[in-house]
């Protein structure tokens, strides 16, 4: 049996409210705790110890919707029954008729009739491990188990418990008015999280392979058990000192680390910094500043060129989108109408020079105080994306200027069917959006788009084809 | 996790004991608290009259959850049992699991199996078969109707004459939980047919329905509201302090009686105890008493927090010494509020609290409070920025060739934005954040259906631009984070 550290309150609760005895346990009760403070943990351990217990497990977040949960129920009930009393010859009833939540009161019902030839009463709990994780959670489901057993017959031999694992403490709240007894499992704090990690762990590490492997390649032999445990004790302290606050008290996300980095670490033993742990904290101190917790390693070359950025040019060959030159400039262009304001358009795009006469917009006069770029992108009609699209679109003149060919050839891109594919084809990849309707009517002149990618990722792709962006926001805030 | 040393006579009054507290004691020894017993004794009448005189009633029980109503019908209709047994079948409907299509069904189930009981306690040839709960839901309600309506109910009669010298007739008693999900907006045709019975039909239907809602009649319709016979009884409800302690004294009393007479010797000792305890004002138990009844007024709420310290006490006077001073109960109520926002700001991580107060100073400055993920995290740069130029400590190596070389050791790491993300969905799953205009769980089945098949904007929108809303506000982060962190200053624009 595991320990289980610093849940002592709970167990003492835990053994107060599940008994064998049906007339010492409530009906119904909730275990509420967030993700990883060992609800689930402590309850298998609770009923490891606590054989004579009838129980069966359901797991909502593998069932869906609700039917699933009923005829889940049905079933679990049925084989833990048939699995503790194999003796009792008992009609095998479908679980798969339960289709309602009356048909799974009429199935309980002439299920535990087929029992009530025991000579004794017994408990049976049903436990739902995370029933708010149901994907189609209502608030009138978890009513209708708590009302479950007063509609069961009161002289069957087995009598029928609920123990909710629940998560969140919202839901939970809905119900308060029930007086449902609960038990709270809190987060832990850094030092729980740091006790119950090493006792879990460190055994684990200390017989890997790898570390063995390390030690016996690079001769060293001269270690005692308790150097080797506290080499292990020291990884694991330092991975929870500098990923604690990114992890938050989250026991399984600070074990992904471990798992991720303890290779590396081992890696970098040798003989001079083995007993010394300063040293070899230097010698692997890149494996604790960097979370590396992507799986681009585009993205984390990125990460290390911020101190030389040198390298950088190398990297932006790979780009993020592999996506058409046009669709790259209707995506710039896209982000440019839904961020700038149509009025300012004028000042910044026009470049003819004017036969006519009449004065060109002056263009912003003072600097807005909230980052555009922050907020939600604004909506435009299509002419102004072409128009945009237009202006900024590179169009190279092959013939010489002045020449009769040049009079010929366009100086600008023209809306051609390719832009026009390159706009659809953008829509359908959700990097543009347009107002949430069903059925959309692209042709229709109430229909208006968006550009949906974040700065970050128009900032790349600009950078591919050498468009200078950040220019035309330099102007509105910083 | 080892058991506990047993005293078996100690262990048996402690059973006894948390028994009485869940209230599964044997009938006799039920203690109905005394500011029901009115309530009890009108509900007793109720029942006797229509089993007894069979006649017919239709009564709605009105009262807040946890306030008896349930408890008052099984426990009264158990006494009469014990005589009657045979005199009445009971149809427990529930409006949680049984809709109106349902119900049908349910309650011809339930007819089948409780005449099968009746019939075979009465041991005659199971020559009528009754078979009300197959067929098409028509057909089964047109049995049930038939059946419960009009005089071919004489399938049941004559099995009647012979047992039992005088010819009468089965009551039927229906027990409806939450009867106002019975009574919807549209049609109501099961209370409409029941109530009818009620009127008409020539066998003792008795209904009862019990509800938390005080407006239940302006529920029903017009015609249904006619048929029913305006029996309202509201449950009584605790208004004083002493009532309040009195009844929890009731509770906890342990009457004598034969069955626990072997620990007869704990009994006089405890009663003592707790009639000593709950009249001095000054004790603990008063006091949580006191808490309980100005807050939750709950009596469940107050048991449960006992049930744990009488569980685990190995010996008598430690369960004497645990009633004085209350330190379980106390721990209990403790457990109960470790969950709230303020325990789950408690137990974030630094960096998770600077992203947490920098979001909400974010929301503040924003017209409708709402935030998006690049308001955060520039709040949260701006103020790791500042707070870092004003760490005194740090030196600027501006003099060397290196500028991007800050010494590190003593400022405040400034994590990237991408890593910020991850801090930024544990909030979020922490439930200090919620979705701009989120539904959260919707009340039905059916309106979680219409909301699966349908794509929500949010979800379109890239990461850092949907809008969430704060559900701890700055002013309320400023009385939570302790005064010695150094992100308190920030809990003020």
């Amino acid at each position: 049996m595991v320990a289980v550290l610093h849940r002592d309150y709970q167990i003492k609760a835990l053994r107060a409210f599940i008994q064998k005895d049906a007339a010492l346990v409530p009906p119904n009760m909730i275990i509420e705790g967030h993700t990883c403070t060992g609800k689930t943990h402590v309850l298998t351990q609770f009923f490891q110890i606590h054989p004579d217990i009838i129980t069966s497990w359901v797991r909502p977040i593998e069932l869906v919707s609700w039917k699933p949960v009923l005829q889940a129920v049905a079933r679990s009930v049925q084989n833990s029954l048939r699995a503790t009393y194999p003796g009792v010859q008992s009609e095998e009833f479908d679980p798969l008729d339960v289709e309602e939540a009356y048909l799974l009161v009429k199935f309980l019902t002439n299920l535990f009739e087929e029992y009530s030839s025991l000579s004794e009463d017994r408990t049976l709990f049903v436990i739902f491990d995370g029933l708010d994780s149901l994907e189609d959670l209502d608030a009138m489901l978890l009513l209708k188990f708590l009302k479950l057993y007063e509609l069961l017959p009161e002289t069957s031999r087995i009598k029928l418990k609920f123990i909710y694992v629940v998560q969140n403490s919202a839901f939970v709240s809905r119900y308060a008015s029930y007086g449902i007894p609960s038990i709270v499992f809190p987060i832990y704090n850094i030092d729980e999280v740091t006790d119950i990690i090493i006792a879990n762990r460190a055994p684990e590490l200390w017989e890997s392979s790898c570390l063995h492997d390390q030690l016996q390649s690079q001769n060293i032999v001269n270690c005692t058990t308790e150097q080797l445990y506290s080499l292990v004790v020291n990884f694991l302290q330092l991975i929870i000192q500098s990923f604690g606050s990114y992890t938050g008290n989250n026991i399984s996300s600070l074990n992904d680390f471990i798992d991720f980095k303890w290779e590396d670490y081992v890696k970098a033993i040798t003989p001079q910094n083995v007993f010394e742990p300063v040293q070899l904290y230097r010698c692997t101190s890149k494996l604790f500043t960097n979370t590396d917790d992507t799986l681009s390693t585009e993205d984390e070359n990125i990460h290390n060129n911020t101190n030389d950025a040198g390298q950088q040019d190398s990297n932006s060959a790979t780009q993020t989108y592999e996506l058409s030159n046009i669709a790259k400039y209707l995506l710039i262009s896209a982000y440019i109408c839904s961020y700038m304001e149509p009025k300012y358009d004028p000042s910044v795009f026009s470049k003819k020079t004017h036969l006519r006469s009449g004065r060109s917009a002056y263009g912003r006069r003072k600097k807005k105080e909230t980052n555009p770029r922050y907020i939600q992108p604004s909506l435009f009609v299509i002419e102004r994306l072409l128009a945009i699209f237009q202006s900024i679109y590179p169009v190279e003149t092959n013939s010489e200027s002045g020449s009769l060919a040049s009079l010929k050839e366009d100086h600008l891109m023209r809306s051609n069917v390719e832009v026009f594919q390159n706009i659809s084809e953008l829509y359908d990849l959700k990097l543009l959006g347009t107002t949430m309707t069903k059925n959309i009517d692209y042709l229709s002149f109430k229909l208006k788009w968006k550009v949906n990618v974040p700065w970050e990722t128009i900032n790349e792709i600009a950078s591919s084809v050498n468009f200078e962006l950040g220019q035309y926001f330099s102007s509105i805030h910083e | 996790l080892k058991e506990l040393p047993t005293d078996p006579e100690f262990t048996s009054f402690k059973n006894h004991l948390l028994r009485q507290l869940y209230q599964t004691v044997k009938l006799d020894e039920i203690t109905i608290p005394s500011y029901l017993k009115a309530t009890e004794s009108e509900v007793d009448r109720i029942l006797k009259l229509a089993i007894i005189q069979k006649e017919s009633h239709s009564t709605i029980l009105v009262g807040p959850r946890g306030g008896y109503k349930s408890f008052l019908l099984s426990h009264t209709l158990a006494k009469i049992s014990r005589k009657y047994d045979n005199q009445y079948i009971t149809i427990r409907l529930n409006g949680y699991v049984h809709s109106e299509q349902t119900a049908i069904n349910g309650i011809a189930t339930q007819i089948e199996q409780q005449l099968r009981k009746i019939n075979a306690s009465r041991n005659n040839s199971k020559k009528e078969s009754v078979d009300i709960s197959s067929g098409s839901l028509t057909e089964v309600f047109e049995k049930i109707l038939r059946l419960l309506d009009s005089a071919t109910f004489n399938t049941e009669r004559p099995s009647d004459k012979r047992k039992n010298k005088d010819t009468s007739k089965i009551t039927v008693i229906f027990i409806f939980d939450e009867i106002d999900t019975f009574a919807g907006p549209v049609r109501q045709t099961l209370l409409y047919n029941l109530f009818d019975m009620v009127e008409h039909a020539r066998i003792p239907v008795c209904i009862f329905g019990c509800t938390t809602k005080l407006n239940f009649l302006d529920y029903l319709e017009k015609r249904v509201k006619s048929r029913f016979s305006q029996r309202i009884i509201n449950i009584p409800q605790i208004k004083t302090l002493k009532e309040f302690s009195e009844t929890i004294k009731e509770s906890l009393i342990v009457p004598d009686s034969e069955s626990n007479a072997k620990d007869r010797q704990y009994t006089t000792q405890w009663n003592e105890t707790i009639t000593n305890i709950i009249q001095d004002d000054n004790s603990q138990l008063s006091k949580i008493l006191k808490t309980n009844f100005e807050t939750f007024k709950s009596m469940d709420r107050l048991k449960y927090s006992m049930v744990p310290f009488i569980h685990s006490s190995p010996s008598f006077e430690n369960l004497l010494s645990e009633l004085h001073s209350c330190n379980q109960i106390i721990e209990y109520e403790t457990n109960q509020r470790t969950n709230d926002l303020t325990g789950k700001v408690r137990s974030l991580s630094d960096l998770e609290l600077a992203i947490l107060i920098s979001t909400a100073r974010a929301a503040m400055k924003t017209k409708d409070e709402s935030v998006n993920f690049n308001f955060a995290y520039a709040e949260y740069e701006e103020m790791i920025k500042s707070l870092n130029v004003r760490i005194p400590t740090m030196v600027h190596s501006n003099s060397s060739e290196s500028k991007n070389s800050i010494i590190v050791d003593n400022a405040i790491k400034l994590w990237s934005k991408k890593d910020i993300k991850n801090i930024w969905e544990s909030i979020l799953s922490l439930d200090l954040m919620a979705e701009k205009g989120n539904v959260g769980l919707r009340e039905s089945a059916i309106a979680v259906f219409y909301a699966s098949n349908y794509q929500f904007q949010g979800t379109m929108a890239p990461f850092d631009l949907r809008l969430y809303q704060m559900q701890v506000t700055l002013q309320e982060l400023r009385k939570i984070v302790p005064r010695s962190s150094i992100y308190y200053p920030w809990t003020q624009l």
